[in-house]
């Protein structure tokens, strides 16, 4: 601690943030990638098997039926909210790739800047969105598939987390009016 | 609504976690309380099987020494871990945000995510089977969750020396 107070080790402790900074960076990179692939390989799951069950059954469809408790109201709208979940985990990894810009910013130097303050609102936005609208489709989605609802671990961690992060979003607002005045003083 | 001191969402969120340190703490305890006084159900291959109370699910593992040990202190590390958490929240509710106290608490935090993937990989070599599978994405988590509260506590050793500044000059 005492060490750390002198001006020599200023430059190491800087380099050190800067290598912890680019772990960081690398690592958000690979739950990019790792949440790409696994969503990749979700949309070809549902092309190849659930898409083609659905196309099958369609054509077999009993047209006679009201449309609305119909097999085919229920088929479609599966196919809608399992599109719209899809949609959703997209928005989600577009949400977690937007730290990289924060990161840049911070190895940049630019510690409490208005981008930064930004960036986290609309990442802890995204979060929140995320976990709300999952949450509703899956509670339609077990109406409609005549399923248990279980409320997800998502929802759990992203809306504290997504608070979190505006929580963050202040701080750094405080810590640049901080700056600020640090400035016009000197 | 504001983000700090009195009537914010950090106190929001620090009564959240409180409430869930306390619900975490009484389910330990339960757990604990069950396997000591040996109120739980025995499958046909010796595993314990405790049914959670209000909840349709059960607490299950194999019924010898190493497993229990195992899973007493994989729950301890979570209570301890939202303690921790508690401990963070609780400064940020406050109105002077960027003390040394705070700082401490987030590098606390950050050592005690790393511990993570460390103690799972001792517990597998405990346990025996040497397969890692969903440790393998929780460890993962914990180690970016450490990187995160690492870089938050850095920004806020910056913001500590601006307020140290700040100070000074007034």
């Amino acid at each position: 601690m005492f060490i750390n107070n002198f001006y020599i080790f200023e430059p190491i402790n800087e380099l050190k943030m800067k290598d912890n900074l680019t772990i960081l960076s690398y690592l958000i990179w690979g739950v990019v990638l790792l949440g790409v692939g696994a969503l990749l390989n979700d949309i070809r799951d549902f092309d190849t098997n659930q898409f083609k069950n659905f196309i099958s059954w369609a054509k077999t469809a009993d047209k006679n039926e009201h449309w609305w408790t119909s097999k085919n109201a229920i088929e479609w709208s599966y196919y809608a909210i399992s599109m719209a979940l899809y949609f959703f985990k997209g928005y989600l990894i577009y949400g977690v790739f937007k730290f990289t810009a924060i990161i840049d910013n911070v190895k940049n130097g630019d510690y409490f800047s208005d981008n930064n303050i930004t960036l986290f609102k609309k990442i802890g936005s995204i979060f929140i969105t995320y976990a709300v609208n999952v949450f509703i489709l899956k509670a339609i989605l077990s109406y409609v598939a005549v399923s248990r609802f279980k409320v997800g671990d998502e929802f759990m961690i992203l809306v504290p987390a997504g608070v979190g992060l505006y929580v963050l979003a202040s701080i750094f607002k405080r810590a640049k009016e901080l700056k600020e005045e640090n400035e016009l003083t000197i | 609504m504001k983000m700090f001191g009195k009537n914010s969402i950090s106190k929001l969120l620090y009564y959240v976690t409180m409430a869930v340190v306390i619900g975490y703490g009484v389910f330990i305890g339960f757990v604990a309380f069950a396997l000591i006084t040996n109120r739980f159900e025995l499958t046909d291959d010796n595993r314990f099987k405790i049914k959670i109370l209000f909840v349709d699910s059960y607490v299950m593992g194999a019924l010898d020494g190493k497993t229990i040990v195992v899973l007493l202190l994989f729950l301890a590390y979570y209570l301890l871990y939202f303690l921790l958490l508690l401990r963070i929240l609780k400064a940020f509710k406050s109105d002077a945000l960027f003390t040394n106290s705070i700082i401490k608490r987030l590098d606390w935090f950050t050592y005690f995510n790393l511990l993570f993937p460390v103690a799972t990989f001792i517990g597998v070599l405990i346990m025996g089977d040497g397969k890692l599978n969903d440790e393998v994405v929780y460890g993962m988590f914990h180690i970016l969750i450490a990187i995160f509260s690492g870089f938050i506590s850095a920004i806020f050793k910056q913001g500590f020396q601006l307020q140290q500044e700040n100070d000074l000059t007034i």
